[in-house]
């Protein structure tokens, strides 16, 4: 058994995983391998090290009201979605009757028409963008 | 948990208000280790409850493509870990300002209960081992949190990574002798 066969074996006796079989496999070659011995003897010693300061990590304070945090999180974004829905009616709704009322004058219309004009223009742009990116995205399984 | 409270209630089934009780209980269960895992990542307690928070929120709006059958945490910690790393990358993009480097990197050392205790293990090895664990790259570190921290098993470890278990073992070990030779280095300058 050589030094890397042993690696993964150290990696479960660490860890508290042996079985008895492997467990005769790696005294085996601990006996006769210094090294192994003592980065072995040195996993151990760093893993209780860092059980010991999980165990006296003080978290509480920082995971007082967690859950009204996640809950804040969902209801803004459902409150900003009906927002934005709601203002996006309101706005078309406005100026379909801007639109059509011939008190109107001329050069407001023009105004409104090119504002309207620029919003679609990155409207289209943002959607083409995000389908070009899209494609080219090799992490598109990824929940973002 | 996450197996047995999913079972008792389908989320994607489940009317709004059964779904957002179910989910409570979730994050309530998680909530440490996901705040642990983010502060492997980001080093930084403002930012691990930030950022696990706002994953347990995109993990809500993701539930439709959760597979029930499967265990949350690994499927949850996929999508920190995404998070995560779009933070880091934008913090290399925009570098902190110097005054804040010491908080970022010195990650649970500021969590840590500094009352003595009859250990054998002195509190100063403590802080040198976590120290220690912060100068890690961030592929060791979340290795070395998930085990030693997390406790996740292997095989919650390579469904979270997306990786085979012998893939864990390997990193686990590369990720530990990494930190071992952090701390011989260190203690050979100390006795310089």
């Amino acid at each position: 058994m050589t030094c890397d066969d042993t690696r993964l074996l150290m990696m479960k006796r660490v860890d508290g995983l042996l079985a008895e079989d492997e467990e005769q496999r790696l005294e085996a070659h601990l006996t006769g391998c210094a090294g192994c011995r003592a980065e072995l003897a040195d996993f151990v010693v760093h893993k209780e090290v860092t059980d010991l300061i999980r165990e006296r990590l003080k978290y509480d304070q920082a995971l007082d009201q967690f859950w009204g945090g996640v809950y804040n999180r969902l209801e803004s974004r459902v409150g900003w979605s009906l927002v934005i829905i709601g203002l996006s009616i309101l706005a078309g709704f406005g100026l379909v009757q801007l639109c059509l009322d011939p008190d109107v004058p001329a050069w407001v219309r023009l105004g409104i028409g090119t504002a309207g004009a620029g919003t679609l223009i990155l409207l289209v742009n943002v959607i083409r963008w995000r389908l070009v990116t899209g494609r080219k995205d090799k992490y598109t399984q990824v929940i973002r | 948990m996450g197996n047995a409270m999913i079972a008792a209630v389908e989320p994607t089934a489940a009317t709004h208000r059964e779904r957002i009780v179910w989910f409570e209980q979730i994050v309530i269960h998680h909530q440490r280790r996901a705040f642990l895992a983010a502060l492997g990542f980001l080093g930084n307690p403002e930012d691990a409850r930030e950022a696990s928070q706002e994953a347990f929120a995109r993990a809500y709006r993701a539930l439709h493509s959760y597979d029930v059958t499967r265990p949350f945490y690994p499927w949850y910690h996929r999508i920190l870990r995404n998070l995560c790393f779009d933070r880091i990358a934008k913090r290399k993009r925009t570098p902190f300002p110097t005054e804040h480097v010491d908080h970022v990197t010195a990650s649970p050392t500021s969590l840590l209960n500094r009352t003595p205790e009859a250990s054998a293990i002195s509190v100063d090895r403590q802080l040198r081992v976590q120290r220690a664990i912060d100068r890690l790259s961030v592929d060791h570190r979340e290795i070395i949190y998930m085990r030693h921290y997390q406790d996740l098993s292997y095989e919650e470890m390579a469904d979270a990574l997306g990786v085979a278990i012998g893939t864990v073992m390997s990193r686990l070990y590369r990720a530990r002798r990494a930190l071992r030779e952090i701390l011989v280095a260190e203690e050979s300058v100390d006795d310089v």
